[in-house]
């Protein structure tokens, strides 16, 4: 069988030499046959033109036996593609409006779908780069009450779960930090993660130079071990390999180079991060003794499945742990739980609901593209009927028809989707400004899986799009066509088609549209959100001592408040404070008190409280209103002298209907914790982001709770970031080893966290304008193409006499049923879907009449000027003309 | 629109192709010779729609089952002689067993009243 096809596919190679002389061969050989077989009959005494014409009519249909025969010789699959392929060409070059329209329209569809589907690969299918991803879980503790299902873990805790654990393989902890790396080059303050010493072998990773922490490189005192990443490595230190073995210095102590870890392997987790930032090196976490007491949750925890077992097995044993740890410590456990979440989950739990609407959005933008070019491709077939019924007239099967319009489909998707990758570049480059930067999404780089997603969906695109088209085209009955001079059957019907296009091109654009609008709605409530402070003209950055240096509390007292003082003095700075961590960058402390003379809660019902330190003349720089008592004095700024300012919810919550001033409160937050009087109120501050509740915080002096790394907050007069040299000057001045971190504006950092609600609005609204502009055309297409089908009816009703309004109105009363039908039909799919965008809304609902009656009135404006020419054209119609019209 | 008509009359194109091996199992013959020999043998009974018999010819040629080539007439005109290879003497072995079979027992079952 196989050796038959080899040697087939030989002769016919061959033959492709010798078109010219099969043709030839095969006229002779049948030019033979007829006279020999017309000697035969003459010789059977018929005449000379009698023996002719039997021979002939023997012989059958000539031209048919030969093209039959040379079709064996030939690839006619391929070379009527390759015919098809010309013809198409020349079709499209003959109308190069034509052609241009619909290759930029796919352009359009196509490059903002591989654009949209580039971000979503980069950001939800690409998988981590961790061997066995599949059995990577997070492990979150929750308070249901407070609603925190991805809260940090205690220290006690995972040190638990790990031991008493029958699911994980391995369980490791991490925690984000930073430090400060001093020596060759300005001293920089580089995030870093304490780890436990198994973090790496249980995500699989080596290094690619050095080695990993060894088990007992996790005691404490001997944990001054570093492992670099990729980036760090090749930027502070050149890609040296024999950095492995050196010392550096962090913090200004010595840490050892123990190997410099593969490129993109960090593993951040942003809702337990302190600083928002993935890690660049790593040292390993000494774990102390009284780790086990448990205190403080500040950990993430990650754990490698057992083989077999799953999610679920793994979050039933977790909450039986938690569970057996609340009996043994009630005070510290009750009310807590625990969530086991897949890492894959985990990192894009966050965007993963904005990025699935975006790509709907998307996706019928594509839609209405597709609708779009076959409503000109089938306005285009019954121009082209003639042509079409020629063709079947001379022989040419239905299918070679249905074959050859696919063709110049699929020719045009081809075109369409090469500019469509051009176009998704482009878009891409714009896209990745507006991505948050919590994805960090740095590339817009073209991938193979992009080139090939843009490839598959021109090609179906071509396929939707040409199918109504070809069908048509096929159906097309030669006789009718070739005989009618006016309308004929397959043109009414091609237009009922259009209609349906036009239609639901109009009822998908008011779905985006009301998408859209609602996203953005909700990006403007969002966005006047008045946050609790003044983020106007703020610079913010932080200084962080190291202890080697700067080992006493009352040196961070001293430093910070001497810096603060030559800060006010710079020309242009305003105001200036301290600050523990700024609204909206990073998590904040928070703890649990008690209140003098009230009774301890019950387990589980905690009171509980953020708590802030802060600087001298703090709620006037950050432009936080003082309800009630006073600020700090001096004294109190500089002297642990146990008061405390509270914010107004939770004045509201634990002090309600008495007055909070002079009641004294218990904090949680030291190893010795002493009752602090409240002598004020004051605003609250919307700190974990704009579309949060304020929850209750508590400000401390930073003299009470002196840290050593602070946040700084610069008011300036015009530009902020105007003032950033002479800020570093000062600070240099007076330790030239302290780098300055976290460089941002208040401004930046609030546009920074509506970022997610930014990127979905502006990109809906874009989709939402092609989506409009193309059903403006699409329907301004039918009208048009209507128009002249009824040019020579116009004619008549107006040589009958009808008013040119009468015209008019008929014509614009068919473009605004289309429109009335498309908008009835689309607020019945924006009803339908727009609860589906409900988690990304905020301050509206996702049936907001408003919204939704708004963007149907401004669709029928739309579709109202879109009839407007053609109905201008129709009144304008000569009735002489019109009647001697085709 | 136009029909298909891939095969001759009322022949199958199995048959055809049976005909035309066997019409060569004599030696190499043209198109117009194995045309006479199927008319002759049958007496006219199979009636072969001449013209159809050219991409039959040809289609066999690229299976292999029949060389061609170019030579002089009994009238010394240029034509093109077939005739069989090695493989379309086994395929006409081949067929003609199935044919044998095949009308036997048709025969048999007509002829059980």
């Amino acid at each position: 069988m196989f050796r038959e096809w080899l040697n087939n596919l030989r002769l016919r190679l061959r033959a492709l030499a010798k078109r010219r002389q099969l043709r030839r061969d095969l006229e002779e050989e049948v030019a033979f046959h007829l006279a020999a077989r017309e000697m035969r009959n003459r010789e059977a005494g018929m005449d000379e033109e009698e023996a002719r014409y039997s021979a002939r009519r023997d012989f059958g249909n000539v031209t048919l036996a030969k093209e039959r025969s040379f079709e064996m010789w030939t690839f006619s699959l391929l070379e009527n593609f390759y015919q098809d392929l010309r013809h198409a060409l020349r079709v499209l070059r003959n109308k190069p409006a034509f052609a241009a329209v619909a290759v930029l329209t796919l352009a359009v569809g196509i490059g903002a779908n591989s654009a949209v589907f580039s971000v979503v690969n980069t950001v939800l299918l690409k998988a981590l780069p961790y061997p066995h991803e599949q059995r990577l879980v997070m492990i979150w503790e929750t308070k249901a009450r407070e609603g925190h299902d991805h809260n940090v873990v205690s220290p006690a805790n995972f040190l638990y779960w790990k031991e008493h654990n029958t699911v994980f393989e391995q369980m490791a902890a991490f925690f984000d930090d930073t430090s400060t790396l001093t020596g060759e080059g300005e001293p920089e303050e580089i995030p870093s993660q304490g780890v436990s010493t198994n973090l790496f072998s249980l995500l699989g990773i080596s290094p690619i130079l050095g080695r990993d922490f060894s088990d007992d490189e996790g005691q404490r005192g001997r944990n001054h071990e570093v492992l670099l990443s990729y980036g760090l490595w090749y930027r502070r230190f050149g890609g040296d390999r024999d950095v492995v073995g050196k010392t550096i210095r962090l913090d200004a102590e010595s840490y050892l180079v123990v190997g410099v870890m593969p490129p993109g392997v960090t593993l951040f987790a942003s809702q337990g991060s302190l600083t928002g930032k993935p890690a660049q090196l790593w040292w390993p976490y000494g774990w102390k003794a009284d780790d086990r007491t448990p205190r403080g949750r500040w950990m993430s925890a990650i754990g490698r499945l057992k083989t077999g077992v799953s999610v679920t097995q793994a979050q039933t044993e977790m909450n039986g742990l938690v569970a057996s740890f609340t009996k043994t410590y009630p005070d510290f456990e009750s009310g807590w739980g625990v969530n086991a979440v897949p890492v894959h989950e985990d990192q894009t739990s966050v965007i993963r609901p904005t990025l699935v609407v975006l790509l709907g959005a998307v996706g019928f933008v594509l839609l209405i593209t597709c609708a779009n070019i076959s409503n000109l491709l089938l306005s285009r077939a019954s121009s082209r009927e003639r042509e079409i019924a020629v063709r079947g007239a001379l022989g040419a099967s239905w299918w070679r028809i249905l074959q050859q319009s696919l063709t110049e489909s699929l020719l045009l998707a081809f075109f369409g989707g090469t500019l469509g990758i051009l176009t998704a570049r482009w878009a891409l480059s714009a896209v990745v400004l507006l991505v948050p930067k919590t994805l960090h999404m740095n590339s817009n780089a073209l991938d193979w899986r992009m080139v090939a997603f843009a490839a598959g969906i021109s090609v179906l695109t071509g396929l939707v799009f040409g199918l109504a088209p070809a069908l048509q085209a096929a159906r097309t009955d030669s006789y009718e066509a070739l005989r009618e001079a006016g309308r004929s059957e397959t043109e009414l019907r091609g237009h009922r088609v259009r209609n349906v296009f036009a239609v639901a091109q109009i009822s998908m654009s008011l779905v985006l549209l009301a998408g859209g609008g609602l996203l953005l709605e909700s990006f403007v409530k969002l966005s006047s959100v008045d946050p609790g402070f003044n983020p106007r003209n703020l610079l913010t950055f932080r200084v962080t001592l190291p202890s080697v240096k700067y080992s006493k509390p009352n040196e961070y007292i001293s430093f910070f408040q001497q810096l603060l003082d030559q800060l006010r003095t710079l020309p242009g700075v305003r105001a200036a404070t301290i600050d523990n961590s700024f609204p909206l960058t990073g998590m904040t402390p928070g703890t649990d008190f008690d209140i003098a003379g009230k009774p301890a809660p019950s387990p589980g019902q905690e009171r509980v409280t953020e708590v802030r330190l802060i600087g001298s003349d703090y709620f006037r720089t950050m432009g936080i209103p003082l309800l009630r008592g006073r600020t700090f004095s001096d004294r109190e700024e500089s002297v642990q002298s146990h008061v405390v300012i509270i914010s107004e919810s939770l004045a509201r919550q634990y002090f309600p209907g008495e007055d909070p001033l002079g009641q004294r409160v218990r904090i949680y937050m030291k190893d010795q914790n002493d009752f602090c009087e409240i002598i004020g109120v004051v605003g609250d501050v919307k700190r974990q982001g704009l579309d949060t509740v304020a929850q209750g915080a508590s400000y401390w002096p930073h003299a009470e709770l002196p840290f050593s790394s602070m946040m700084l907050a610069v008011r300036t007069d015009g530009d902020p970031l105007a003032k950033l040299a002479a800020i570093r000057g000062i600070v240099q001045r007076m330790d030239p080893d302290l780098p300055l971190s976290d460089i941002a504006t208040m401004d930046q950092a609030v546009a920074d966290s509506v970022a997610r609600q930014h990127f979905s609005a502006v990109l809906v609204a874009i989709f939402a304008g092609i989506a409009l502009f193309l059903a403006a055309i699409g329907i301004y297409g039918v009208v048009a193409h209507a128009v002249s089908l009824r040019t020579r009816e116009f004619g008549i009703r107006m040589a009958l006499g009808a008013e040119r309004g009468d015209v008019w109105s008929l014509v614009v009363r068919q473009g605004m049923l289309l429109g009335g039908v498309g908008v009835t039909f689309g607020v019945i799919g924006a009803w339908l879907l727009t609860p589906l965008i409900r988690g990304l809304l905020f301050g509206v609902g996702t049936h907001d009449p408003g919204t939704i009656a708004g963007v149907a009135a401004f669709l029928m404006v739309v579709v109202l000027a879109a009839c407007w020419i053609p109905a201008h054209r129709a009144t304008h119609v000569d009735p002489i003309v019109a009647l001697r019209y085709e | 629109m136009k029909e298909k008509r891939e095969s001759p009359g009322d022949l199958l194109q199995g048959t055809l192709d049976l005909l035309i091996l066997k019409a060569l199992a004599r030696g190499p013959m043209h198109g117009y010779g194995v045309a006479e020999w199927i008319h002759q043998t049958s007496e006219d009974v199979l009636k072969v729609e001449e013209g159809a018999l050219y991409p039959a010819l040809h289609r066999l040629e690229l299976r292999g089952l029949l060389s061609a080539e170019w030579g002089a007439s009994d009238n010394n005109r240029r034509a093109k002689f077939y005739s069989l290879t090695a493989a379309g003497r086994k395929q006409l072995a081949q067929e003609t067993e199935f044919w044998r079979r095949m009308s036997g027992a048709v025969a048999r079952i007509l002829q059980t009243a």
